[in-house]
């Protein structure tokens, strides 16, 4: 039985992953932008 | 050496170095413009250092206390894994995020929150043109920038808590909040206070991050880069470095005073 007093809370978890997911947006960008061949880079929203 | 230096003052007329010691260096450093850029630099560092701490402790937490097994090993991968990432092409990647038409305010407008966003830019200390030009976008990346640096020994800290001591805390009638203040935080807070000399030592000596992204105003280590590099006024970039080393003395001493040491 596992009574972690703090870390049961569903508040903490998505806190959690959220956190992690904002530490990849730029990695995520990056690969993105890898793969596009836009020359207008400040102008979202283009095709790959 | 750099000591020394930040003793000796440049002749502002032939701009050479006079090697006699002289406090007239440091005076500079009190000038109302030079003053700013130190008050600047040492404000985003505190901002920068409380916002990474709140975001980092609800991960650190997970990833030391709740997550087992595969989660866990994903956790300290993926935290640990944008640090493998150049830092220069995560600054830039942050430039294209939060620039006029990036992805952000697409984001915003795709929500339909631009009103928002708009909002945001126009409060007048910290708003700008846009994100990447304003101290709101450089704070967001110098959070970013950081965050494993707290999240990593507050995780090895929290992991230092025996959880007996949270059981006996909740045998003993205590809330969850108590439990947190009285037993976790105390605990964690050499962890803490890691950290914290990270983001904020960090904070006081970067220079590419201000110049990438955010409002034209100079940092500390702008400040230095330039007036050694392009000014030649060696003098001054030795006083300007000693600002931070000063600064952590302070900090640490204040750490200290709070216990933060005596678990070590």
């Amino acid at each position: 039985m596992r009574s972690d007093v703090l870390a049961s809370g569903r508040f903490s978890s998505i806190a959690a992953w959220s956190g992690l997911a904002f530490l990849h947006v730029p990695v995520l960008i990056t690969i993105l932008y890898a793969f596009t061949t836009e020359d207008r880079t400040y102008q979202f929203r283009h095709r790959g | 050496m750099l000591l020394t230096q930040s003793f000796y003052a440049i002749d502002e007329f032939t701009a050479t170095i006079v090697r006699e010691p002289t406090l007239k260096t440091y005076a500079q450093l009190f000038r109302p413009a030079n003053l700013d850029i130190v008050m600047r630099t040492t404000g985003m560092a505190v901002a920068v250092t409380v916002s990474s701490a709140l975001i980092a402790f609800p991960i650190a937490n997970y990833m030391a206390r709740h997550a087992t097994g595969r989660v866990r090993a994903f956790f300290y991968v993926g935290v640990m894994m944008p640090m493998w990432m150049s830092y220069l092409v995560k600054v830039y990647a942050w430039r294209l995020i939060l620039a006029k038409s990036g992805i952000a305010s697409w984001l915003f407008s795709t929500v339909g929150l631009s009103s928002l966003l708009d909002a945001a830019l126009a409060v007048p200390g910290i708003g700008g043109p846009s994100l990447s030009s304003s101290y709101l976008g450089m704070f967001i990346v110098f959070v970013y920038m950081w965050l494993p640096y707290m999240i990593l020994p507050l995780a090895a800290a929290l992991e230092r808590v025996p959880n007996s001591l949270v059981q006996a805390s909740a045998d003993l009638g205590a809330t969850r909040s108590q439990t947190f203040r009285n037993v976790i935080l105390p605990l964690a807070l050499p962890g803490l206070a890691a950290g914290s000399i990270f983001t904020f030592s960090l904070t006081l000596g970067d220079y590419i991050i201000p110049t990438v992204v955010g409002a034209p105003g100079y940092f500390i280590g702008q400040m230095v880069y330039q007036s050694q590099g392009v000014a030649g006024n060696i003098p001054l970039a030795a006083a300007f470095s000693v600002v931070p080393i000063v600064l952590i003395a302070i900090y640490l001493m204040l750490a200290r005073r709070m216990g933060a040491f005596d678990a070590l």
